[in-house]
């Protein structure tokens, strides 16, 4: 294997791809050929080094500690939840008792796959966008409650 | 459409995490991230739905970083919102901004290539497949992408090895 050639494989060698029988061809030329190797062994270095950044692990994503809710911060979502529950009953008013629209026990952040955890943490935040839309549909889809028979 | 974002959401939180270190950031960027999703749906549903979101994600981190110039910004940040700051090992720490800083002299493709090949494990093929290119010109700009960074990490970071870190 000549240099050209080393070259033309690289990116296979590095990435994990290279065939079992350029791999000996590769191997070989590592030992023969300083320059090649010195590539090799540096971008090797290169791809370990962004490898350490630690990935995040479901258990940990889970257990994270939640922020200390700021008064401010609880206020202004009671807040949302009594304008909702106001227009929701302004515009269902009539004979009908008003929409009941208590927002659900939000899903706590304890299910064990990361998306359904992520999902549920993002809707403990309702001045987000995404999360805006998500408790929208959350209380488009309640429904009133019937009232109590006498 | 926020349905079909949310399949994602484990991916871009990931991706966001790994370069960010920090819980809340990866979940800012899933949120402005999703904004994107939203506008270009609007005008055209992205054929290849993660790798363009890979792309917009390791933007979004860079964005964030570039805003937060130091250290020291993040405390402040975090103390703002009344939350500890999360606390990784000093050397994990200086490693993240010094691979951010590398990141950032990186094409976007370059980038996304070089994030989706080793953090995201997939081959020179399904690459090329997610970010419609070909084989060959995904394999040349994970190289170039390699070489790229390589003298602004290796000038600080060459002699450590996985037991210093």
């Amino acid at each position: 294997m000549n240099c050209e050639r080393f070259e033309a494989l690289l990116a296979d060698a590095l990435g994990n791809e290279l065939d079992p029988k350029d791999r000996a061809l590769f191997d070989a030329h590592l030992e023969s050929c300083d320059k090649c190797r010195e590539e090799f062994d540096s971008a090797r270095k290169v791809i370990g080094l962004i490898e350490r950044l630690p990935a995040p692990s479901t258990s940990s994503f889970v257990a994270a500690p939640r922020a200390p809710r700021s008064p401010w911060r609880s206020f202004l979502r009671v807040a949302a939840v009594m304008l909702v529950s106001f227009i929701l009953g302004y515009l269902a008013r009539g004979e009908r008792e008003p929409a009941s629209v208590a927002i659900p026990g939000l899903p706590g952040v304890g299910d064990a796959t990361v998306e359904s955890a992520i999902v549920s943490a993002m809707r403990e935040h309702p001045e987000r966008p995404l999360l805006t839309n998500t408790l929208s549909a959350i209380i488009g889809n309640s429904t009133a409650k019937p009232s109590p028979s006498d | 459409m926020t349905t079909e974002f949310e399949q994602f959401i484990p991916d871009v939180f990931r991706w966001s995490y790994r370069v960010l270190g920090q819980y809340h950031d990866a979940m800012d960027v899933v949120q402005e991230v999703f904004l994107r999703w939203q506008r270009q749906c609007a005008k055209e549903v992205p054929a290849k739905p993660r790798g363009w979101l890979r792309r917009v994600s390791l933007n979004q981190c860079l964005d964030l970083k570039r805003a937060r110039t130091t250290l020291t910004d993040e405390t402040s940040n975090a103390a703002a919102k009344g939350e500890a700051p999360e606390v990784e090992p000093l050397d994990v720490a200086a490693l993240r901004i010094d691979i951010q800083v590398a990141l950032l002299a990186l094409t976007e493709t370059q980038r996304a290539v070089l994030v989706a090949k080793i953090y995201d494990s997939m081959t020179f093929a399904e690459i090329a497949s997610e970010m419609e290119i070909s084989i060959p010109t995904a394999k040349t700009h994970y190289l170039r992408a390699i070489r790229t960074v390589r003298p602004l990490l290796l000038k600080k970071w060459s002699h450590n090895d996985k037991n210093e870190l």
